[in-house]
């Protein structure tokens, strides 16, 4: 039975997804890359994958109840489409595992200072294991139930970092001469946009689901108005300096802001950790889902709930393979060239395919 | 799926009973209340002082009152090292407990310290290990930092509350500027300009602030801006500058009038003019008068030579202490050098600031307007 | 034909099981009577059925259908034939009259049980509200659903569920409104219940929920003004013999926050209610769980007078605060369950003992810090808030775990801990209905109605439940 979700709980998954962990280390890619001018950098970005939203969901919709591996079955054939969704498998399950271990990573020098990495990797995948296995359903409610709080408290530390921003530090707003820069870092922000390609297993129903791409395109611009306010907020606090000299810039400018008022909430990096964790968790549920509905795709004759534990159980191992941060980071700029792939290259192929053969019919 | 659910159940199980590996409770810990940084008296190295919280009644006297939250007193410790990592292990060595330092109120450097070696090693401390707030504040004191922890204060419960409420307050009624860690960073990592620190002491038994301590671009001590200066300093440093001064009435000269002058908006404008960096200062101020000393009638043709007066004498202090600041620091301490390089980003690359500081050009413009006269009817007609 | 009656009728007066056969002659024909004096109203018997019998006076032959039509003055009568149904009739509570020549025989309901008067809800206690409960018979509670709703398309179900017990189970809804797939899953559902004996309507909802799920699916409720509202919503209740509290399906989370009274009162009062009651759901379940997290995990959360303060009121305390906090909660709960069942005379007394004494003895003896007790005893009364109680009795047993969550791991346990409990509840449902249904997937009106719980603005019925009649008007 093919299970459908309404278009609000679609476009409050995709926010967990893309913002999950793109914004950790957003600031700091947009000022090494592009300086106090990067919101033009990020409008660019913005625009490209509002574009980019808008491909993915028309083939999407156009393929109506089917997910990925079917209809490139139609389109291409079997041996091609099973190199592509097993392409789109090696992906989400790299991306899901290096980013729950840079997680704990951080978690590990801010928070917890004494546990083990294993210990709060198990916790987390065993509570995602048991999320998955109530399948898509309940996983579209739990993003619509925690992206909620997520924006609601995105929006609070926003309006807290505004009270202490200096606006000197976000100025130079432009300089002509650097637009050839700000043209040439687009190429380095694509990371926090990919998670699109999240949609090519959820199916689409034509009833229920109208309007979705409008619904998708303006989620997508709305992701891009958080992040530049967020890289403002960020960068009128600590200024240029700071923020390439440090890790983790919002955990470390939340730590290092005091806002006297506030009596019980001064310690604002906690209330920063519970949004944080709650949106990569829905994030990486969604993308375990998705590695186990592909591999049964695949394979249908071994049953659900063991490939979920084979998956779980792979990416749990993957996480705990990189030996130090650094390692980690490297493996997830090498993942994202790969998710340049099936992000961007992947979709557009299929969907200049879908409008060819539509031509040919008519 | 019976066995999976059981091996689960013993490792969840095992987890909660040898886990825990964070586990602190509050009071077994050693809450550090301030911590203060100095040189060593005898010799090389570091010294590190400040104050412990002391919990609760000591067991045995009031038996009716063990477990009420009553606000604690404290005791002093002192630690010697080679360097800070020695030093802390030597303080690690005499405490019972862990050491808990998210409750810390203010790091005070002491005039020494500050001078030589100089404070951005310890900054750099702070900010980066785990366990401590970068949001303290940092304050300079003109004593050794044992001597202020040691001694005994009539107004507070402990040197570190007393520090962090002195500096709070002032800064909510426009006097001071304190700067956190995190902000001194900020400023330590845009080389070539030096920064202002609250310099304090001890003075008839309570804390009280002397004045600011000027730092070099390398965080060490240059000189200190004294009293009867800060509150010009504050006017191109802080955002709610607030200045009380009894003026000389110009109509009446025996009578002074007291006014209260508050910062409106600050703009800073730089140019480059023939190969000469010239900055055009534009205070609008606003003033009120608070009380006369005298009973004397005025009329409204006073009010005009009054602002004249109050505009001249703040242009009058504000380019002094920018000509100190040229002169004798040799350093931009208020921030001019973030304005000329978001207004000439380009020129900004290929000068040395530091070098070009004292040749700048500055211009002031002061602009007040008498808004009230509290609520006195000194005006007649 | 006449001897298996008499036949069968020696049979069921050697058993033992309380029988009584009454012989009785009119106009020279043998008439029996059969009944067990337990469960019949005797008094009935013998002024509608014996006196009426004897006192005939006509002349003509007496068949069972001229008793039936003309003689007898009891109101619900019955003809059978099979003799072997007497048993069931008799332990029913209905009398016999057999006749030796006749080939049919009559049954006559006379049931009179001991029940008691219509009293005030005990558990859902409210302010303004209708004070007439369920009470143990089902025809009372029925009587009380069929007062209110007058509307003919009011059907009432009745069915027998129980092998021993036969008890009486009747399935209460309206018909253009309800929809019918959930009526027909919980109808299929009642029909494949076989057990020996339904005592009280909690077996009826075990067997109506799924297997291992915490959250209570099924909601139940004493009250009969709730149920009649619920009706109208389109929901279907279950109202069991010889249980006062009936059930209702399908039944949301935010349906357990919500007590009857909300929308008989003012429309500002009602928002604040609702919210004060889902805040002290939360704090129910995480305050003594984030106690656990400030203290032992991450007091830099807090200002540091408050660090200093809590640190000094737990400078004579000799556990540790995951133990602290898990033996608090534990004495509370024995509090909680020994209160229930103190009788009368002592209860109040006893009541004051534990709280009191207990709570203050302990903070001077240096067991626990005071801090400690007030948070256990505000959790608790917090839980008293919520209206429904099968909520609250998860949340007692939740909070353990998210102590335990919270002791191991800081405040990274404690959001774990929190969201497995909301993977469980997303992921529950009740009749097909999602358990968190107006807010996932959301639907704003239906909040708004849910906050609100204004008769005059609300036009329409909840919409996850996909009702025939969508309006109100």
């Amino acid at each position: 039975m093919k299970q459908y979700l309404t278009n609000r709980q679609i476009t409050l998954l995709l926010f967990a997804v893309m913002v999950g962990y793109g914004i950790v280390n957003l600031p700091k890619n947009i000022v090494e890359s592009s300086g106090t001018g990067g919101w033009i950098t990020l409008i660019i970005n913005t625009l490209f994958f509002m574009f980019m939203a808008y491909v993915i969901t028309y083939i999407q919709f156009n393929n109506e109840n089917k997910i990925l591996y079917e209809y490139t079955r139609e389109l291409y054939g079997k041996y091609i489409s099973t190199i592509i969704t097993t392409l789109y498998i090696l992906y989400f399950m790299l991306i899901a595992s290096l980013i729950l271990r840079m997680y704990s990573e951080v978690l590990k020098l801010i928070f917890l200072n004494n546990t083990p990495i294993w210990a709060t990797l198990l916790v987390f995948y065993f509570v995602a294991m048991f999320a998955v296995s109530k399948k898509l359903h309940a996983i579209g409610r739990l993003a619509e139930i925690y992206s909620l709080f997520v924006i609601a408290g995105y929006l609070f530390i926003i309006c807290i970092m505004f009270t202490k921003a200096k606006l000197i530090n976000i100025q130079p707003f432009f300089e002509s001469s650097q637009v050839s820069k700000y043209l040439k870092s687009t190429l380095n922000l694509i990371f926090p946009y990919l998670g699109m390609e999240v949609i090519f297993f959820i199916p689409l129903n034509k009833n229920n689901n109208r309007n979705i791409s409008k619904n998708v395109i303006f989620t997508i611009l709305c992701i891009g108005v958080l992040y530049i306010i967020i890289f403002e907020s960020v960068l009128s606090i600590g200024g240029i300096e700071n923020i390439t000299n440090q890790k983790a810039i919002i955990f470390e400018t939340l730590r290092g802001l005091d806002v006297y008022k506030l009596e019980a909430l001064r310690r604002l990096d906690g209330l920063y950790l519970i949004f944080s964790t709650m949106n990569l968790f829905t994030s990486s549920c969604v993308f375990l889902y998705g590695t186990t509905t592909l591999i049964n795709e695949i394979l249908p004759k071994i049953k659900t709930k063991c490939i979920l534990l084979v998956v779980t159980i792979v990416e749990y191992i993957i996480s705990l393979l990189p030996r130090s941060v650094m390692e980690t980071e490297s493996a997830i700029k090498k993942t994202s060239k790969l998710g340049m792939i099936c992000g961007i290259v992947i979709p557009i192929i299929m969907f200049i395919t879908m409008k060819v053969k539509k031509n040919e019919k008519v | 799926m019976k066995k999976y659910r059981l091996f689960f159940i013993i490792l969840i199980i095992s987890l909660i009973l040898t886990g825990c590996w964070d586990y602190n409770d509050i009071n077994k810990r050693n809450i550090t209340l301030s911590v203060g940084v100095d040189n060593a008296h005898n010799g090389k190295g570091v010294e590190f002082s400040g104050e412990n919280a002391r919990l609760g009644p000591s067991k045995g006297h009031d038996g009716g009152q063990i477990g009420s939250a009553s606000i604690s007193s404290s005791f002093t410790f002192v630690s010697n090292g080679k360097d800070f990592e020695e030093a802390r292990a030597n303080y690690n060595k005499n405490i019972p407990l862990n050491d808990f330092s998210g409750a810390t109120r203010a790091v005070v450097f002491s005039k020494e310290y500050a001078k030589n070696p100089g404070i951005d090693s310890y900054i750099n401390r702070v900010i980066n290990l785990f366990g401590y707030r970068s949001a303290l504040l940092i304050a300079v004191s003109d004593i050794p930092t044992n001597e202020l922890f040691n001694a005994k204060i009539k107004n507070d419960i402990s040197i570190g509350h007393a520090v962090e409420d002195t500096l709070r307050h002032l800064s909510e009624e426009g006097d001071l500027v304190y700067k956190t860690i995190y902000e001194a960073n900020s400023d330590i990592l845009l080389e070539d300009v030096g920064y202002l620190i609250p310099y304090i002491g001890i003075r008839d038994s309570s804390i009280s602030v002397l004045g600011y301590a000027v730092m070099s671009n390398d965080s060490r001590l240059i000189d200190i801006i004294k009293l009867n200066e800060m509150s010009t300093a504050n006017l191109l440093l802080s955002k709610n500058a607030v200045q009380r001064k009894s003026y000389k009435c110009p109509a009446h000269p025996m009578q002074d009038i007291s006014v209260k002058t508050s910062l409106k908006r600050r703009k800073i404008k730089t140019s480059i003019v023939n190969d000469s960096i010239n900055i055009n200062i534009d205070l609008n101020l606003k003033s009120e008068i608070q009380y006369p000393y005298h009973y004397l009638s005025h009329n409204k043709n006073d009010i005009e030579p009054l602002e004249k007066s109050i505009e001249d004498k703040i242009q009058e202090d504000v380019l002094n202490i920018i000509k100190k600041s040229q002169e004798e620091f040799k350093i931009d301490c208020f921030d001019f050098a973030r304005y000329f390089r978001v207004q000439n980003p380009e020129v900004y690359k290929k000068i040395s600031w530091k070098e070009e500081y004292p040749n700048i050009k500055f211009t002031v413009k002061v602009k007040t307007k008498l808004v009230n006269t509290n609520l006195l009817e000194i005006y007649q007609e | 034909m006449k001897n298996n009656f008499i036949k069968k009728m020696n049979e069921l007066n050697k058993k033992n099981i309380g029988v009584y056969v009454r012989k009785l002659l009119a106009l020279d024909k043998e008439v029996y009577l059969l009944y067990i004096p337990l469960i019949v109203d005797r008094k009935s018997i013998s002024e509608n059925i014996i006196k009426p019998i004897l006192e005939y006076p006509e002349n003509s032959r007496l068949t069972m259908k001229k008793l039936a039509e003309a003689v007898i003055f009891a109101d619900e009568v019955e003809f059978d034939s099979d003799e072997e149904k007497f048993e069931g009739y008799l332990l029913e509570g209905k009398t016999i009259i057999l006749s030796p020549n006749e080939g049919d025989y009559l049954v006559v309901d006379v049931l009179k049980r001991e029940k008691r008067n219509v009293e005030s809800p005990e558990v859902e206690t409210g302010i303004k509200s209708p004070r007439d409960a369920f009470t143990e018979s089902i025809e009372t509670n029925l009587s009380l659903i069929r007062y209110r709703i007058k509307d003919p398309a009011l059907r009432i179900e009745s069915m027998s569920i129980g092998r021993r017990t036969k008890t009486k189970v009747a399935v209460v809804y309206i018909k253009d409104i309800v929809n019918t797939d959930y009526l027909n899953q919980i109808k299929d559902q009642l029909n494949r219940i076989e057990i020996d004996g339904i005592l009280e309507s909690g077996y009826i909802e075990k067997y109506l929920s799924d297997k291992k799920k915490i959250f209570p699916q099924i909601g139940t409720s004493e009250r009969s003004d709730s149920v009649a509202g619920k009706l109208l919503d389109g929901k279907v209740a279950i109202i069991v013999d010889g249980s006062n509290f009936a059930l209702i399906a399908p039944r949301t989370f935010l349906e357990f926050l919500d007590s009857g009274d909300d929308h008989y009162g003012n429309t500002y009062i009602s928002v604040f209610v609702s919210i004060l009651r889902f805040i002290a759901l939360l704090l129910t379940l995480t305050l003594s769980a984030l106690y656990v997290t400030v203290v032992a995990y991450h007091p830099d959360i807090l200002p540091s007078q408050y660090i200093l303060s809590l640190a000094n009121s737990r400078v004579a305390v000799p556990v540790n605060a995951v133990l602290e906090a898990l033996l608090m909660e534990f004495v509370v709960e024995l509090l909680r369950e020994s209160n229930t069942r103190l009788p009368r005379q002592i209860g109040p007394s006893i009541g004051i003992v534990g709280t009191i004494v207990i709570g203050q003895a302990a903070v001077s003896a240096g067991l626990v810090s005071p801090l400690m007790v007030i948070i256990v005893s505000l959790s608790s009364m917090a839980s008293f808030a919520l209206p429904d109680y099968s909520l609250v009795n998860i949340t007692r047993l939740l909070k353990f775990f998210m102590i335990l969550c919270a002791g191991v791991f800081g405040l990274f346990g404690f959001i774990m801990g929190y969201t497995f409990l909301v993977v469980v509840l997303v992921s529950t449902y009740s009749v097909g209905i999602p358990y968190t249904a107006p807010l996932a997937p959301f639907s704003l009106k239906d909040i708004k109605d849910f906050l609100l719980a204004d008769i005059v603005t609300n036009k329409d019925r909840p919409s996850y439940i996909d009702a025939k009649d969508k309006t109100k008007r």
